[in-house]
């Protein structure tokens, strides 16, 4: 597992961290420092200032078995409408962690979905 | 999402037959011929054929003729020949615990046949009459009696695509957004596009998405069920001022992603309704577990017309579609992407090697689009979106410029500013 993969692990773990804090709110979670593997975009749930989910949109690609060695196996998701291939790993703690692949299978962004 | 994905959310594909045909997932008969819209024969020909052969040849020959008129394929009162209706016949019979009586009553009140329960030649004639006669909407419908996943929602509307709630979101969006383009940002019109959608949302029961511009890829329009969010593209957000054309094309796209929304509710009230639990469905659809408790909390009724409909849309994403659903969009967006390439460097370099290219590159990309749209949710969706074209019914308005303002001074109104009556009051000399 490269240094990399460590980074976004461990920055999805903030992140989830952040968002399942009872009264967060979606702007105390996008300051969470991004250490530099992508861009975080943080989402609120409609009509609030509660953190709905995270996502780190990766500033290269990444091997989805670097994930997996962490996180587990994760299941093919089926696409969405006019959406990219997606995995979903099994969810811990309040959160969920969802991957959005390329066509080559490739990870390009990592997402942190409340489950609260 | 940092890639490219489908960007064609409002692009129809004349001609392109989007039908229910066969068992449900036998993607064989897909390539079926389609039945032309094709006028019967003239009544008085026909009679005058018949009398005519009556007075040459005899009554044998006319009983001949007729036989062989009853075999005559599509026109009027039977659009089916008898291949079409034992296929057609075998489509329900075969699916005994999605075509119950129950069911088949409901399809043949809607399309005038009498209602026995039982799918019989005159009902799926009168299918097929109703599918010619309604299913004209791009994606059309393809006449051949099987009201399947695409025919069912069109045949009961519900939510998003019931009578006139496309035209009113149209309209709102055109009062609302369109016609307010210059005194909202970019970011601002899709919001309120967003607000506009999860009211309707709301109306049908359907629980609020989170909303998104989409900066960073090329796509007009998406819905994350994993997320329960829209994306909408910045690029026709942030146009300076769009045609009539343009506008709706827009307003369609959101329509269109907040239908699938009400699709993926629907199946999870469909599970709910077969007695899975909110965290199964959750885990099953990968849908966030907040929706799927709100499913749980408004199943919908194992056997309903609703819940056959969600099977529908279920059996595509979920069940035996699935891979069949996951190939076209594949295929799909890699043709669209290939299309855009070979655009390029025909605009870079128009020689014959690549306008040749690039027709062949688009015959590709339009028949793959046609595989997309035919996927049940789709047909639906593109359907469902197009219905606010009726409410869209301008561009935006023209930017106040200096020289387009209204001249200041005591008739100037301005209904922020105060009643109209101070706005219209005698302005006295000081």
């Amino acid at each position: 597992m490269t240094d990399r993969a460590s980074a976004v692990i461990a920055l999805t773990d903030r992140l989830g961290r952040a968002m399942t804090r009872p009264g967060a709110t979606a702007d105390e979670v996008a300051s969470v420092p991004d250490v530099g593997v992508g861009e975080v975009e943080v989402t609120a749930r409609w009509g609030t200032d509660e953190p709905d989910h995270a996502e780190i949109v990766l500033a290269a690609g990444l091997a989805l078995a670097e994930l997996e060695e962490l996180l587990g196996p994760a299941r093919a998701v089926p696409r969405a409408p006019h959406g990219p291939p997606g995995v979903v790993f099994d969810a811990a703690d309040g959160w969920t962690v969802l991957a959005t692949l390329d066509r080559g299978g490739e990870v390009r962004s990592v997402m942190v979905r409340r489950d609260g | 999402m940092g890639q490219p994905v489908l960007p064609p959310c409002v692009l129809s594909v004349p001609g392109v037959g989007a039908h229910d045909g066969g068992v449900p997932h036998d993607h064989r008969q897909r390539d079926a011929p389609r039945i032309p819209d094709r006028a019967p024969p003239p009544p008085v020909a026909v009679e005058s054929r018949i009398v005519g052969l009556q007075r040459t040849a005899g009554n044998r020959a006319v009983t001949g003729l007729l036989a062989v008129q009853r075999q005559d394929p599509p026109g009027g009162d039977r659009p089916l020949d008898a291949a079409q209706v034992s296929r057609a016949l075998r489509f329900y019979t075969l699916q005994p615990k999605t075509y119950t009586p129950e069911i088949i009553s409901q399809m043949q009140g809607a399309v005038g046949a009498p209602e026995t329960g039982t799918a019989d030649e005159e009902t799926v004639q009168a299918v097929a009459r109703w599918q010619r006669d309604n299913g004209a909407k791009e994606p059309n419908l393809k006449v051949d009696g099987m009201a399947g996943p695409r025919t069912l929602p069109r045949m009961f509307t519900s939510g998003l695509n019931a009578p006139g709630k496309g035209k009113a979101f149209g309209e709102q969006a055109q009062d609302q957004v369109v016609g307010r383009w210059h005194n909202l940002t970019p970011a601002g019109r899709g919001l309120e596009l967003g607000r506009l959608a999860n009211e309707h949302l709301a109306a049908a029961g359907v629980p609020a998405m989170s909303f998104k511009t989409e900066s960073k890829s090329a796509i007009s329009g998406a819905f994350d069920f994993r997320v329960w969010q829209m994306s909408v593209g910045l690029e026709a957000l942030r146009k300076a001022q769009p045609t009539r054309d343009e506008a709706a094309k827009l307003v369609d796209t959101v329509y269109h992603e907040a239908r699938h929304a009400e699709q993926w509710f629907r199946m999870a009230q469909m599970r709910a309704g077969r007695g899975l639990s909110a965290a199964a469905i959750a885990a099953e659809m990968t849908i966030p577990p907040r929706i799927a408790e709100l499913a749980v909390a408004a199943p919908l009724v194992r056997g309903s017309m609703q819940a056959v409909i969600a099977e529908g849309w279920f059996d595509s994403a979920y069940g035996a579609g699935r891979e069949h659903r996951n190939a076209a969009l594949t295929r799909a967006e890699a043709d669209e992407e290939a299309f855009l390439a070979a655009q390029a460097r025909f605009d870079k370099d128009k020689t014959p090697a690549n306008e040749a290219a690039l027709k062949a590159a688009k015959a590709k990309r339009d028949k793959s689009r046609a595989v997309y749209q035919d996927l049940p949710e789709e047909n639906d969706a593109f359907a469902t979106g197009a219905m606010t074209g009726a409410g869209v019914t301008r561009g935006a308005p023209d930017p106040v410029t200096p020289e387009t303002a209204p001249p200041a001074g005591p008739m100037a109104v301005d209904p922020l500013a105060g009643s109209l009556d101070a706005a219209l009051a005698p302005v006295t000399a000081p």
